[in-house]
């Protein structure tokens, strides 16, 4: 039992770094961002084939995540920014054409991804390590830079920031990059349980938007809480329920969570 | 050279003019009043000027054209504008909010204690709160936070609509004796619409009427 959970936590951290990306893009930039675990993909593939051209696993994730913190800022500047009116539609427009570069670059097969954390619990409490310091490095950011203040700024007021001199556009860019950055631990982080194919991130993509949901798409902390309860429960329902009772599970926890949260699926906070 | 020059400026929503030509000239050191009733357009022409409604016309602050430009762009060009709302940001600290307002100029760390320092010599209330989220100021103490937040920006010139909108008379008179010694000290110009604040017009340097999308006075 104690061993599931524990399992459960891993796959959570996933989850939970996932679901923090859709946030944060949602509360800076306003948008839900349905590429966001295509992106997260991407980055997993990026870091394969650093490891595969002999990088060490511990200089290629750093690397894969400069590199998804300056391609979520682009794709912010090219995909966003030119139809701000319809940047949903645009997201889901962003998740086909990236799944199906992706099909075309990397062809559908299953690939391998190394697993850096030994089996047992380290294997476990690596990827919580993992998503906690990234986690620990954006707040970080966001609470202690010059760049996170107008983050901040932007999301309580994007006209008063203006007026203040705030170049909004880069803002937004600053948060799909970080956002990106979220997203690629995520992606790296679930290639080793899961193989390495374009659709690897579906799951975790519908756990994760449970888990957003759940805070209104703008708590960070309700976000991260449900990514990890999801992973739990998922775990446990599979593993002494019904193994299909799983796919139920996100669902249940977006209903659950703002119940015992209080408040409501509208609950904002900023 | 004349701080605030603006020419012929027209502007509306859509299809429904607000302003049909609008001309006025506040030099350096002047507290300018514009007057109107409620629709008269005076926060359409302070939204023109900075850039937050698309406009015609000519608009030069310190001599350089800022028509067409965002409004971002407009303010890094020496023009603050605290509107209406005051928009201060609510879960940020008074502190974190004057400090945003330093990204108007071209290095937002240089000096930035310094020009604190000066905001609080104008606002003392902000520097007894300056920890606080300002969302839990007063309506007098965010109009300040606002204005204090402008300042950061040096601008050359400083739009205020309704500075006395929720204050007490007292307070008022206090607010724009204040706003005319940062017109002296500073140097710059200070635009401000008020519907009929006489205390306004008891430090301003030139007031006009706006009515019907013109100035008629």
């Amino acid at each position: 039992m104690i061993g599931q959970v524990f399992h459960g936590l891993g796959t959570g951290a996933v989850y939970a770094a996932l679901a923090l990306a859709l946030v944060l893009v949602h509360r800076f930039t306003g948008v839900v961002n349905f590429a966001q675990g295509e992106l997260a993909m991407v980055s997993a593939y990026v870091a394969w084939q650093l490891v595969d051209a002999g990088l060490s696993y511990w200089l290629a994730l750093p690397l894969t995540m400069a590199a998804a913190f300056a391609a979520g800022a682009l794709a912010q500047r090219l995909v966003t920014r030119r139809a701000a009116d319809a940047a949903l539609i645009m997201t889901i427009g962003l998740y086909v054409l990236v799944h199906a570069l992706a099909d075309q670059i990397w062809t559908s097969a299953l690939r391998a991804f190394p697993n850096p954390f030994p089996a047992g619990p380290l294997g476990v409490a690596g990827p919580l390590a993992v998503v906690g310091a990234v986690l620990a490095l954006l707040y970080l950011v966001i609470r202690h830079s010059g760049a996170g203040l107008t983050l901040r700024a932007v999301a309580a007021d994007p006209r008063a920031a203006r007026l203040s001199g705030v170049r909004v556009g880069r803002v937004h860019a600053l948060g799909w990059g970080l956002a990106a950055v979220a997203g690629a631990v995520s992606g790296v982080l679930v290639a080793p349980v899961v193989f390495l194919e374009p659709g690897m991130m579906g799951g975790a993509l519908v756990a994760a938007l449970a888990a957003a949901a759940a805070g209104g798409f703008a708590d960070p902390v309700t976000a991260v809480a449900g990514g990890l309860l999801i992973g739990v429960a998922e775990t446990l329902a599979g593993t002494y329920l019904w193994a299909d009772l799983r796919v139920l599970v996100p669902l249940a926890v977006l209903l659950a969570l703002p119940v015992v949260r209080g408040g409501g699926l509208a609950r904002v906070r900023t | 050279m004349s701080g605030l020059e603006v020419g012929g400026l027209r502007a509306g929503y859509g299809a429904v003019r607000v302003l049909h030509g609008v001309d006025l000239v506040a030099g350096e050191r002047e507290v300018v009043v514009v007057l109107g009733p409620n629709g008269a357009g005076k926060t359409t022409l302070l939204r023109a000027l900075s850039g937050l409604v698309a406009a015609r016309g000519v608009v030069r602050v310190g001599g350089t054209p800022v028509l067409g430009l965002a409004p971002e762009e407009i303010v890094r060009r020496g023009l603050g504008h605290v509107t209406e709302e005051r928009g201060v940001f609510g879960p940020l600290t008074v502190e974190e909010n004057l400090r945003v307002g330093a990204f108007a100029r071209r290095w937002p760390r240089r000096g930035i204690d310094d020009d604190l320092a000066r905001v609080f010599t104008y606002f003392p209330v902000l520097q007894a709160h300056l920890r606080q989220p300002a969302g839990t100021l007063s309506g007098g103490e965010q109009g300040m936070l606002a204005i204090g937040r402008a300042l950061m920006g040096r601008p050359r010139v400083l739009l205020l609509d309704e500075p006395s909108r929720g204050l007490s008379p007292g307070v008022t008179g206090r607010l724009f004796q204040t706003l005319a010694a940062i017109a002296g000290r500073e140097g710059g110009t200070i635009v401000v619409a008020e519907q009929n604040a006489r205390a306004a017009t008891l430090v301003a340097h030139r007031v006009h009427t706006l009515d019907g999308g013109r100035l008629v006075a």
